[in-house]
C-alpha cells in the first residue's frame, strides 16, 4: 500500500531542503551587482512546490527557508522583512497561476520576484529605519527581473521534463492505494 | 495552472506583455522617484559621519585630518594611521567588542569603504561600493551602521514633493 500524501510530503521535505541549501550556498557569494540582491535559486523549488504538490506546500516550505535559512546564515533579524515580502509574492503568483491560466510560469515568476524585492526592500527601510536605502530600490527591481526569468525558466524546464507518472502521482487523490 | 498546462505550453505567452509592461512601468516610477529627480547633492564632500544605532558617534573631515567621537565611544572605536592619508578605523557595534565593522578611510581620494565586518555570512556591507560622492552612502544593516558623507543633502523620498 502507498500513501500519496506520505510520497507528497517526502518530496515536499526534499524540496524544502534543497531550498534551505541553496538559500545557505547564495549567501556565501558577493551579491549581485547591488548589496543585498540574490539570484533567488532558493525560489525554484519553492515555486515547484506550488506546481507541482500545492499551494499549502508552496507556503510552507518558505516559511520554513526564510526561518531556517535566517537562522543559519546569523541574520536572525531578516525574517522580518524576508517573510512577509516572500508570504505576498507567493500569493500573487499563486492567483496569478490559479485564476488567470493566461500567463506563462516565467512571467509569473517574474512579477513575484520583483514584488518580493520591492516590497522586501520597502520593509527593511521602514522597519531598521534606514529610509536611505531607498535609494537602491529600482536597481533592486531590476535584479528582481534577471532573477525571476532564471528562476522561472528553471521552474519550466524542470516540469517540462519530469516524469509525468510521477507528477500525476503527487497529485492524484490523498487516498490510499493498492500496489 | 497546474503542471499538464505548463508541460503542453510555451514559456511565453501573449498575455504575459501586460505583466511585463506593468513591471516597466513600476521600474521607471522607481527611477523617477528615487534616482533621476530627488534632491541631488551637488555639495562638497568634506567628509563622512558614522551613525550607530541612530546615533552620531564619529566624523572625519578629510581636509583637517582631524576627528571627533562621542566620550561614550572612545572605547569602541580603534584608529590606526597607515600613513599617506590612508586611516582604518574599527568600530565596534557592541559593549562587549564582539561585533565590528572595519572601515578604511582614504583622505587623499576623499572615499571611504568597509573592508570587513563579522555582520553575517554574506556580509554585504564589505561589498558596497565605496563612499565617494555626497551621495552615495554604506550601510552594515545588521550592526545597524551607517556611513554617510558630511554636507551629503541627502533627504529621503517624500510623496508629492
Amino acid at each position: 500500500m502507498k500513501n500519496v500524501r506520505l510520497i507528497k510530503l517526502t518530496f515536499a521535505g526534499m524540496l524544502a531542503t534543497l531550498s534551505i541549501l541553496s538559500f545557505l550556498l547564495e549567501s556565501l557569494f558577493p551579491p549581485l551587482f547591488i548589496p543585498g540582491s540574490r539570484m533567488g535559486i532558493s525560489n525554484v523549488f519553492i515555486l515547484l512546490a506550488v506546481v507541482v504538490t500545492g499551494n499549502v506546500y508552496g507556503f510552507a516550505i518558505l516559511t520554513v527557508k526564510v526561518i531556517v535559512g535566517s537562522l543559519f546564515s546569523g541574520n536572525i533579524s531578516s525574517i522580518m522583512y524576508s517573510l512577509p515580502a516572500g508570504l505576498i509574492a507567493l500569493t500573487i503568483q499563486i492567483i496569478l497561476l490559479n485564476f488567470s491560466k493566461r500567463f506563462s510560469i516565467i512571467a509569473v515568476s517574474v512579477i513575484g520576484a520583483v514584488i518580493n524585492t520591492v516590497v522586501q526592500n520597502t520593509v527593511f527601510c521602514l522597519v531598521t529605519g534606514m529610509t536611505e536605502f531607498f535609494v537602491y530600490l529600482p536597481y533592486l527591481a531590476l535584479t528582481g527581473i534577471l532573477a525571476g526569468v532564471i528562476v522561472g525558466f528553471a521552474v519550466y524546464l524542470i516540469v517540462k521534463y519530469l516524469p509525468t507518472t510521477f507528477l500525476q502521482k503527487l497529485n492524484s487523490q490523498d487516498k490510499i492505494s493498492e500496489d | 495552472m497546474n503542471f499538464e498546462q505548463i508541460k503542453t505550453s510555451k514559456p511565453f505567452k501573449i498575455f504575459d506583455l501586460f505583466l511585463y509592461c506593468f513591471i516597466l512601468i513600476l521600474v521607471v516610477v522607481l527611477f523617477s522617484v528615487f534616482v533621476f529627480f530627488p534632491a541631488n547633492a551637488n555639495l562638497v564632500n568634506s567628509g563622512f559621519k558614522v551613525i550607530l544605532h541612530d546615533k552620531q558617534i564619529f566624523t572625519f573631515d578629510y581636509h583637517t585630518h582631524t576627528y571627533s567621537l562621542l566620550p561614550d565611544y572612545t572605547d569602541l572605536i580603534d584608529i590606526e594611521d597607515l600613513g599617506e592619508g590612508i586611516y582604518n578605523i574599527k568600530i565596534f557595534t557592541d559593549q562587549n567588542k564582539s561585533q565590528y565593522n572595519l572601515l578604511t578611510v582614504d583622505s587623499k581620494s576623499k572615499s571611504i569603504r568597509v573592508t570587513d565586518a563579522n555582520c553575517s555570512i554574506s556580509k554585504d556591507c564589505v561589498h558596497m561600493k565605496e563612499l565617494k560622492n555626497s551621495d552615495d552612502l554604506l550601510i552594515c544593516a545588521p550592526h545597524k551602521l551607517k556611513v554617510l558623507p558630511l554636507n551629503s543633502g541627502y533627504k529621503p523620498p517624500v510623496t508629492g514633493e
